[in-house]
């Protein structure tokens, strides 16, 4: 289809039209026989209510069910065309997560329609915290012509959209286009339904200027999300990822909770390899929508990726505990958060203390579950002595290590992953020249394999994988060049960043704390400077032993540091 | 020179307060949030409750009819200023979201009239409505359907047997009338609905009402142009007329 035609269309439909007064086709009540509804709700009367009204409404096959597992059974043993589902189901998963894992495996299919009820008002409030829209939402109190009408308009626009959902399914994306540029052509009053879809389509098959031209003349008229968004996702698929960043910025700064936003700008940072912007996306985005587990997790891991501990932890911690229903509540997830625990404990003891209960909570859930994997469980059980260790409780985070480290020796193939947290166990038990042995066995060992040497680099003084020494090159050069100019600022958070990432790289340390000192020089002492280079001289006083290179110069920085305390008084 | 400031910011970084930490942080007008959506909860059990019982045993005779047609307008009638409170609670924490999107005009006449549909029966009230049914505008379709739902259950009160939905676009903008045959606005709601006394929401639920409607008429905004509303009597049923404009 040409350029100009498909314009005239888009400016068409969105004209108003108008026709003579023309009622609504409704579907016939024999055709509803043929579909199958389930209805969920966790109150009989209001599924004994709903029952009635689709059986009047003329359907045939209605099932209800009272919780959301029981839902998932359905499905598994039946298709439904149509659900209505409670938002709150009392315990157990609620309305929304039952869609979201109905989605996921696919079980429902995009022509079947999900109506949502809830006693929210606000539909904004519960669809915008989540992570996928049902076709309807109904807040209470519905009257019963309410869900009358409003399930004869979803199913006569499914109807309509039929033949363009079976093309869908059956990926046939050329046809799917054809249909609906001549559902636009013919005016449907599903035209709009059909621009949108049609923006997403031509984007995926790399129509570009068709898709560019549908937002445009759509955003001619008025400026909508979706248009911005598409010509937005239109510039990142063309490869003008800056372009891209820009333009979705402006569009989250006007509307700060247009999630799909925040969604396509964490995909165009992630094109462009830019975890720290890609971890600042999610952040912003998980605070307008904690509900959402799928950009948790996103979170979660990038965070984890850049050493940010603390944000990990706590983002594994609310998957965990708003996803206790679901599919998230997994062991992969469960390790993760024990994993970043830790880490977090490692950093900032005080801030982290808040977490121990979960953390522990946790890893006996995985110890005690019987269908885990026995690497799985050596894993929780290292995570549970390491949190020991770092509480100062050597003897009995020894109890729990020893008896792993007997038991591994009969074995052949251990993972590397075990290796490395059992290193970071010594550490922890401040069993340092054991640790030093260890890691210098596994370096050799895996002198060859790039991947497990860039996890060694989180365990060693300086980096042994090729990764760490580029990255510990490059940005140690950005910090020093910062402090050159005096921005002593600016070289602080080069250097903590760094430092988070590789939490025992010697010269990071070493120039942190010059750096922080730098600074108190030119505006005065302050406590939590002077907190912050105490804590890096404590870590280097207990691995800088005299003869290392970097001995002299540790000394000489704690003589600063000390003859900035005693001096009495600020500048 | 950087300030001290700055670094207390960049060493405290990660201490800034996360939603839960917010969330402990109760304050009244939050505890007064919450009850209103606790409140509006058992209102709408109360409300469909009410439906089920008029479907399974209809009133005998007119005095039953009066007492069913009182309790459902009753609840509505607080159930629908609950909605207004929330709203307004959000408004002021700026949590209220708005999204304009394109919507059939007729779909959002036959969602309230439908919302109401019971109230509408046991009052014995005719709604008409004229609207074409390819209408197409673009507004927040949960909001003003909020407003127009408030102004039909006022309407309720007030009609003798008849209520009227129009909606037309004039000059690039759409109009929306809502009329019924009453005895019309008494005249200090008619000063109320006035574009200079809207501005202060005063503790007259009439008021608030009208305060909320103008609030959301004044959000959708086209160039240089905002939405508004005006009150006034006569009309084609020769009673209340309250018409909101959106450009």
């Amino acid at each position: 289809m040409n350029l100009l035609a498909i314009s005239a269309l888009v400016n068409n439909s969105l004209l108003l039209k108008i026709s003579i007064y023309l009622k609504l086709p409704f579907m016939s009540s024999t055709a509803y026989s043929q579909l199958h509804v389930l209805i969920i709700d966790d109150f009989n009367s209001f599924r004994q209510t709903l029952n009635k009204i689709m059986r009047e409404l003329g359907f045939k096959h209605v099932d209800s069910v009272k919780s959301g597992e029981e839902a998932l059974k359905a499905f598994k043993k039946n298709h439904y065309d149509l659900v209505l589902c409670d938002y709150n189901l009392g315990a157990g998963q609620n309305g929304q997560q039952v869609l979201e894992e109905l989605r996921k495996d696919s079980r429902i299919k995009p022509q079947d329609i999900f109506i949502l009820i809830s006693a929210e008002t606000s539909r904004n409030v519960v669809m915008s915290a989540f992570d996928c829209e049902p076709d309807a939402y109904l807040s209470k109190p519905i009257s019963t012509k309410t869900i009358e009408q409003r399930v004869k308009r979803l199913l006569n626009k499914r109807k309509e959209l039929l033949d363009f959902y079976n093309s869908l399914n059956k990926v046939d994306k050329r046809s799917s286009i054809a249909l609906l540029e001549q559902k636009i052509v013919e005016k449907s009053r599903y035209s709009m339904d059909c621009q949108k879809l049609l923006t997403e389509l031509y984007i995926e098959t790399q129509q570009f200027d068709e898709a560019e031209i549908i937002c445009r003349a759509t955003l001619e008229i008025r400026s909508l999300d979706w248009a911005q968004l598409g010509l937005a996702k239109a510039q990142l698929a063309r490869g003008n990822t800056a372009k891209a960043i820009e333009w979705l910025k402006d569009i989250i700064r006007v509307k700060p909770s247009y999630m799909n936003a925040y969604d396509i700008l964490a995909q165009a940072h992630q094109v462009v390899n830019d975890d720290e912007q890609l971890q600042i996306t999610l952040e912003k985005a998980v605070e307008v929508s904690p509900m959402s587990l799928a950009r948790q997790l996103s979170l979660a891991e990038v965070a984890m990726e850049n050493g940010n501990a603390e944000i990990a932890a706590n983002a594994y911690r609310k998957i965990l505990r708003y996803g206790s229903n679901t599919a998230y509540f997994n062991t992969r997830n469960q390790i993760n958060f024990a994993k970043s625990f830790v880490r977090f404990f490692e950093q900032d003891p005080d801030k982290a203390h808040g977490l121990i209960q979960d953390a522990v909570k946790i890893l006996s859930i995985v110890n005690d579950k019987d269908d885990v994997m026995p690497e799985i469980k050596t894993m929780a059980k290292i995570y549970m002595g390491q949190m020991l260790g770092l509480q100062k409780h050597y003897k009995k985070s020894k109890d729990i290590i020893n008896p792993i480290l007997n038991s591994l020796e009969k074995q052949e193939n251990i993972s590397p992953d075990i290796e490395i947290e059992l290193i970071n166990s010594y550490i922890f038990n401040q069993q340092l020249d054991l640790a030093n042995l260890k890691s210098k066995e596994l370096i050799k060992k895996y002198s060859d394999n790039e991947s497990v040497l860039e996890k060694i680099d989180c365990l060693m003084y300086e980096p042994v994988s090729v990764k760490g020494k580029s990255i510990l090159q490059k940005d140690n050069k950005k910090g020093i060049d910062f402090y050159k100019i005096k921005d002593n600022l600016s070289a602080i958070s080069c250097f903590s960043r760094l430092e988070k990432r590789y939490p025992r790289f010697t010269a990071v340390k070493l120039n942190l704390f010059q750096a922080i000192m730098g600074y108190m020089k030119d505006v005065g002492k302050n406590a939590d400077s002077v907190a912050r280079c105490k804590h890096i001289l404590t870590f280097l006083k207990t691995h800088i032993k005299s003869g290392d290179i970097h001995f002299d110069r540790c000394q000489q920085l704690q003589g600063m540091l000390s003859a900035l305390i005693i001096k009495k008084g600020d500048k | 020179m950087p300030d001290t400031h700055e670094i207390e910011v960049f060493m405290r970084e990660s201490l800034k307060p996360t939603a839960e930490v917010k969330e402990e942080q109760l304050d009244f007008s939050f505890v007064l949030a919450s009850s209103v959506h606790d409140m509006k909860n058992s209102l709408s059990m109360l409300l469909s409750s009410l439906e089920e019982m008029i479907h399974d045993s209809p009133p005998q005779n007119d005095e039953q009819k009066d007492h069913i047609s009182i309790l459902q307008y009753e609840a509505s009638r607080i159930n629908s200023e609950l909605i207004q409170l929330l709203n307004i609670y959000r408004l002021q924490n700026k949590s209220l979201q708005f999204s304009i999107d394109e919507n059939y005009v007729i779909e959002t006449f036959e969602d309230q009239i439908a919302r109401n549909d019971v109230l509408f029966k046991t009052k014995n009230i005719e709604v008409d409505v004229q609207c074409d049914s390819e209408l197409i505008w673009f507004y927040d379709n949960e909001l003003l359907g909020n407003v127009i739902h408030n102004i039909l259950i006022n309407s309720t009160r007030y009609a003798k047997s008849k209520i009227k939905l129009t909606a037309s676009v004039n000059n690039e903008r759409l109009s929306i009338i809502i009329e019924d045959d009453g005895l019309g606005f008494p005249d200090f709601m008619l000063q109320a609905a006035l574009p200079e006394n809207n501005k202060n929401s005063s503790a007259d639920s009439t008021r608030l009402g009208l305060f909320f409607a103008a609030k959301i008429a004044s959000f959708h905004r086209k160039d240089e142009n905002k939405g508004e509303i005006a009150l006034s009597n006569g009309g084609s049923l020769g009673g209340g007329v309250f018409s909101i404009v959106i450009p």
